[in-house]
């Protein structure tokens, strides 16, 4: 072993366990998911943000009797 | 019908990921999972078919996160657009201690060659990130793929290794 990180393989028509190293081409897989789980984490985050200030900014403008935006509306109808 | 349990397998070290390699002979295969890692962040856990990493996946999943519910699809959402099976979010180093997230994945017909390969699963966690809910997550999805399914292997998203102490069971459904 050379440090690598370890995959283990089961084969369940022999009952053996396998302990391999992840190639190159596989590590570097590893780094492709996780910058895109990132991604997606980020991604979703600024969507609740962005969605949760024009909920914010709907139920102001209706406390304050004014007009909402065609965004801000569509927030409170289904 | 009957249930013949395959093998039911515990990680003795830290692996990056689990494979199991599936035998033919029956209708569907059943894998029964609990699984931890050791990232220090929130995590996500996915699976890939015969070790097939092309965009040939797609998925959906609604995922319930304490009183709040909220429904969440594949990576730019699309039919074929994924490289891997997303099965829910992954206890880890960021949750309670000997904490599992737990599950069962189904694979239908999966050594049918006129079909694509269909899935259905459901997973839970506790999640004390930010506010100690359980996070579940029940979802669908396919490999675009007629071969026949050889293995079916877990992964950590966040580039973490599953704990030991992870296990999966597999099991074969076959008709009466």
């Amino acid at each position: 072993m050379t440090g690598k990180p370890v995959k283990v393989v089961y084969d369940y028509q022999t009952n053996t366990e396998t302990i391999i190293e992840l190639t190159d081409a596989e590590i570097a897989q590893i780094e492709i998911d996780r910058a895109a789980f990132l991604a997606e984490q980020e991604e979703q985050a600024q969507a609740a943000a962005a969605l949760a200030a024009l909920k914010d900014s709907a139920k102001a403008k209706l406390i304050a009797g004014q007009p909402l935006t065609a965004e801000e509306a569509d927030t409170l109808v289904i | 019908m009957a249930f013949t349990a395959l093998g039911w397998t515990k990680l003795a070290s830290p692996a990056a990921s689990i494979s199991m390699n599936i035998p033919s002979g029956y209708e569907d295969i059943i894998v029964k999972f609990s699984l931890r890692g050791d990232s220090g962040s929130e995590d996500s856990l996915f699976v890939r078919i015969n070790g097939s990493s092309s965009t040939n996946y797609s998925w959906g999943i609604l995922q319930t996160d304490g009183s709040a519910q909220t429904a969440t699809g594949g990576e730019a959402s699309g039919l074929n657009t994924s490289t891997s099976l997303r099965v829910g979010y992954l206890a880890s180093s960021a949750t309670d201690a000997n904490n599992y997230t737990t599950g069962i994945l189904t694979s239908f017909a999966y050594s049918n060659s006129n079909f694509t390969k269909a899935f259905r699963w459901q997973s839970a966690y506790e999640n004390n990130v930010t506010s100690g809910n359980t996070k579940g997550v029940h979802g669908g999805g396919y490999w675009n793929s007629t071969s026949t399914i050889t293995s079916i292997s877990f992964h950590p998203t966040n580039g973490s290794n599953l704990v030991a102490g992870s296990t999966v069971a597999v099991y074969g459904y076959t008709k009466a």
